[in-house]
């Protein structure tokens, strides 16, 4: 049974998964990996090329168009609103696209996002046309900021990237979700193991983008199966509506006719 | 006039013949194979524009292309 399909900035999707390219032990293990994942859409980035490394650059180039994904560009490695933004400029001709997963980073040691530079240059892409997908830290009054500047997608962070902390805080994660209900949401960062995707779908998540959960995994592309089967899982169990928590027990098996002998 | 001047080619120094246009230098440089693109000052110079923009001292010439993300 597959949960509903879904749409971000127009483009229908059935898979709720957004996967990354990146810490794979190779090329096939990649391939291997994403196409068993079954998704549609798969984050890239860009560096600067020399000719020593041009065959693995066309190599990948290759792989990326064969596997048919949409592509979502990161700026990865970006530390000012100015970095991001020239780097978002260079990747919507590299890529020809003009999705952007907007990351600005704030601390090099936990990879959280500067909130301040992530807002000034999502407002600056915006303006640009670009179609901003923002990583953010699960600050309720951030997260709305960025869709007042008219993000239609937001990604907060599970808990810092290449962890597999799972979700630290999903009071935080409820809120947004709850708070932000027209918005677009995914849990990006931080998932390590199929539960924690499955939780984030119960919270109501619309998907959930990881990398190292399944590139770092003893088998990537088992894991990377898994991890489809447990997206469309939460997502079925949120759309199928969960019972209501009780402080008190309530039996499953009547109680009437129960026979002589049981009665006391 | 001097006969050449310097810029940096991905983020290197390096010599190139005054009045070279893009296009000129990356003849210049290594065959790059595959998908890329030029950025000079962090500014994206259109494949149409290789011939007609022509470096200047300083300038700051990357090739870029696609790799894994996350």
């Amino acid at each position: 049974m597959q949960a509903s399909n879904w749409q971000v900035y127009g483009t229908e999707l059935e898979s709720r998964l957004f996967i990354g390219t990146a810490l794979y032990p190779s090329p096939q293990v990649m391939i291997d990996a994403i196409k068993a994942s079954q998704s549609q859409v798969i984050t890239v980035s860009l560096r600067r090329q020399t000719s020593t490394d041009a065959k693995s650059g066309k190599q990948f180039w290759k792989i990326i168009q064969d596997l048919d994904c949409h592509l979502l560009p990161n700026t990865a490695g970006c530390y000012s609103a100015e970095e991001a933004i020239k780097t978002a400029r260079l990747a919507r001709e590299l890529f020809d696209t003009d999705w952007i997963k907007l990351e600005v980073l704030g601390d090099s040691y936990n990879l959280q996002p500067d909130p301040f530079a992530l807002v000034e240059a999502t407002k600056v892409l915006i303006a640009e046309g670009f179609k901003v997908f923002p990583y953010c830290t699960d600050d309720l009054v951030l997260c709305q900021k960025l869709a007042d500047l008219g993000c239609e997608v937001l990604m907060p962070w599970g808990s810092p990237i290449g962890t597999g902390q799972g979700l630290i805080n999903p009071y935080a994660l409820e809120t947004i979700r709850s708070r932000l209900a027209d918005i677009t949401l995914l849990v990006d960062a931080g998932i390590g193991k199929p539960s924690d995707a499955v939780q984030a779908m119960e919270l109501g998540y619309d998907g959930v983008l990881l990398n190292t959960a399944v590139a770092e995994a003893l088998e990537p592309a088992k894991m990377a199966g898994a991890f489809a089967q447990a997206i469309n899982a939460g997502r079925l169990g949120y759309e199928a509506g969960v019972m209501p928590k009780r402080d008190s027990a309530k039996p499953s098996t009547p109680t009437l006719d129960q026979p002589i002998w049981q009665q006391t | 006039m001097p006969d050449v001047i310097t810029i940096t080619f991905n983020g290197d120094p390096s010599s190139v013949k005054q009045g070279s246009s893009v296009a000129d230098y990356l003849q210049q440089r290594d065959r790059f194979t595959g998908r890329f693109i030029v950025a000079l000052n962090d500014e994206f110079v259109p494949k149409s524009r290789y011939d007609s923009t022509i470096l200047k001292e300083n300038d700051a010439f990357d090739v870029l292309a696609a790799i894994s993300g996350g």
